[in-house]
């Protein structure tokens, strides 16, 4: 049975998941099909925050309970591999966000719609939090 | 395919000789998760100097006696 901060990575990846796939399949048909000002893609940010943060909790409470007695037991807060695991993704989820953050800002440099800069520090971020996600995963099974 | 570590350990015997102690046994005596000691003892983890050093004196035994790297 994995560990609690592993459960909770693969939370934030399933989470992560749900939420942009939910919405992208709901925004991007609509680039095609009209102009960017009539796009609905405000509240679907909104909700796909809300739904990814509701995952998240929700999941959190089922690894809690699931490893109530690791979660007892005194000093194993500072577990050195689960140390390793977040350094390595965290780095690896830092560089996509900074990428998206750059592209961000030359769309916005040269004036292209906010559209465009809003989503993709959006989908970045949630890459960048995927991207973090699987690098820890594949650290705990040790293909890292 | 987990990639193991070219450290190969003793720790499973070192177990069986210490009258069948558990993972979180072990685990609990040096401060980390049982998950760590599973990964350690299969190999795709390794551990930190400090972390093989408490498993030697868990053991009492010498740290070569634990953990071995050997020649390719």
């Amino acid at each position: 049975m994995p560990g609690f901060l592993e459960s909770t990575t693969r939370a934030v990846a399933l989470g992560t998941v749900l939420a942009l796939g939910w919405y992208l399949l709901r925004v991007v048909p609509q680039i095609f099909n009209q102009p960017l000002d009539e796009i609905s893609w405000k509240i679907e940010m909104v909700i796909s925050l809300v739904v990814f943060i509701a995952t998240l909790i929700a999941d959190i409470i089922r690894a809690a309970i699931a490893n109530r007695g690791e979660l007892d037991q005194a000093g194993v807060v500072d577990d050195e591999r689960d140390h390793v695991a977040e350094r390595r993704g965290d780095a690896w989820g830092g560089h996509a966000m900074h990428a998206a953050a750059f592209i961000a800002l030359m769309l916005l440099v040269f004036e292209f719609d906010p559209f465009w800069a809003a989503n993709t520090l959006f989908v970045g971020a949630m890459l960048a939090g995927l991207v973090s996600s699987l690098v820890k995963l594949l650290t705990y099974r040790g293909s890292v | 395919m987990a990639k193991s570590t070219p450290i190969t350990n003793e720790i499973r015997t070192l177990r069986f000789h210490a009258g069948e102690m558990t993972q979180a046994e072990l685990a609990r005596q040096i401060g980390v998760t049982r998950q760590t000691i599973i990964a350690i003892e299969q190999g795709k983890y390794s551990p930190s100097l400090e972390v093989a050093f408490k498993i030697a004196r868990v053991f009492k035994v010498g740290l070569d006696a634990v953990f071995q790297y050997p020649e390719a």
